[in-house]
């Protein structure tokens, strides 16, 4: 079975997502077994999930902001088109 | 959950950006600015200075339009340009090289045959909570620039370690180094502030 600290390094790296079938299930049942990497395993979630929460709370440009940024690209186009007028 | 993405094989939206034509522009900025803009919040800049890297970002992506080849995501382009705009605002880049801190306080957890010796103190994740947002954000500001990046690429964006280490230009396993110390570093935080009991 594999250690404590190579289960906890192992989701705190995403190195998981990417183990092979015996790689997973060995995680599976060292979770099964061990609450203390159950928990931990809880907390990464929920650390990602609450972090996405809060930054969803805050996600849109003011759509002033927004159209300034349009024009200023409108206006970066031009004048890059107008410096090289044979770009594709 | 991943976000939506224009995938690298659509030739002619490509070429419409290569071309620099204003529908192209205008629909990579509605389909992206709020994402760059969020990344920007996340890195912990205040909504006028987000706002303005934001559009620092997407003009330098119009500016460099014509190198445009598509091997990439159009957002893992956008954002490695935003990243690099935050690199050059807060030169935090030189410690991420070095041993971290928090390494050391992973390491004091566990016992030589690798159990732990200092479990997490939490029974549940459950215990972190929305009434936290507020902790989280004070234990971000802790963090490097490319730590908190990753983090928030990772967990907000949904984007893959690959697309990751397109964007901050460093190698797969240390978006893993990056991700393992971001995300203990921010649990050991809200641990400290009793927050995981």
């Amino acid at each position: 079975m594999m250690s404590c600290k190579e289960t906890t390094e192992g989701i705190a790296t995403d190195r998981f997502a990417s183990a092979g079938f015996f790689t997973r299930l060995s995680l599976r049942f060292h979770l099964f077994m061990c609450r203390h990497c159950r928990s931990y395993a809880s907390q990464i979630r929920s650390l990602g999930d609450t972090t996405r929460c809060l930054c969803d709370d805050d996600p849109c440009l003011s759509p002033k902001a927004r159209q300034a940024i349009l024009d200023s690209c409108l206006e970066a186009a031009s004048r890059e088109e107008a410096a090289d007028p044979k770009a594709e | 959950m991943p976000r939506e993405d224009v995938p690298a094989s659509d030739n002619r939206l490509n070429a419409r950006i290569r071309a620099r034509d204003p529908e192209a522009i205008r629909s990579v900025v509605e389909r992206y600015a709020d994402q760059i803009f969020r990344a920007a919040r996340g890195a912990g800049l205040s909504r006028q200075e987000a706002e303005d890297v934001s559009q620092a970002t997407f003009v330098t992506f119009v500016e460099g339009a014509s190198r445009f080849e598509g091997r990439s995501h159009v957002r893992t382009w956008l954002f490695g340009i935003l990243f690099r705009k935050l690199a050059e605002m807060r030169r935090h880049l030189s410690r991420d090289g070095q041993m971290d801190d928090i390494e050391t306080v992973v390491e004091e957890r566990f016992d030589v045959d690798g159990g732990w010796s200092q479990p997490p103190t939490a029974a549940d994740g459950r215990a972190i909570s929305h009434e936290i947002r507020q902790e989280i954000g004070d234990c971000l500001r802790g963090f490097s620039l490319q730590q908190r990046m990753a983090f928030l690429l990772r967990e907000v964006e949904g984007l893959t370690t690959r697309e990751i280490h397109d964007i901050l230009g460093v190698t797969e396993s240390n978006v893993g180094v990056l991700l393992f110390r971001a995300r203990n570093r921010l649990r050991e935080c809200l641990e400290s502030k009793g927050f995981a009991r």
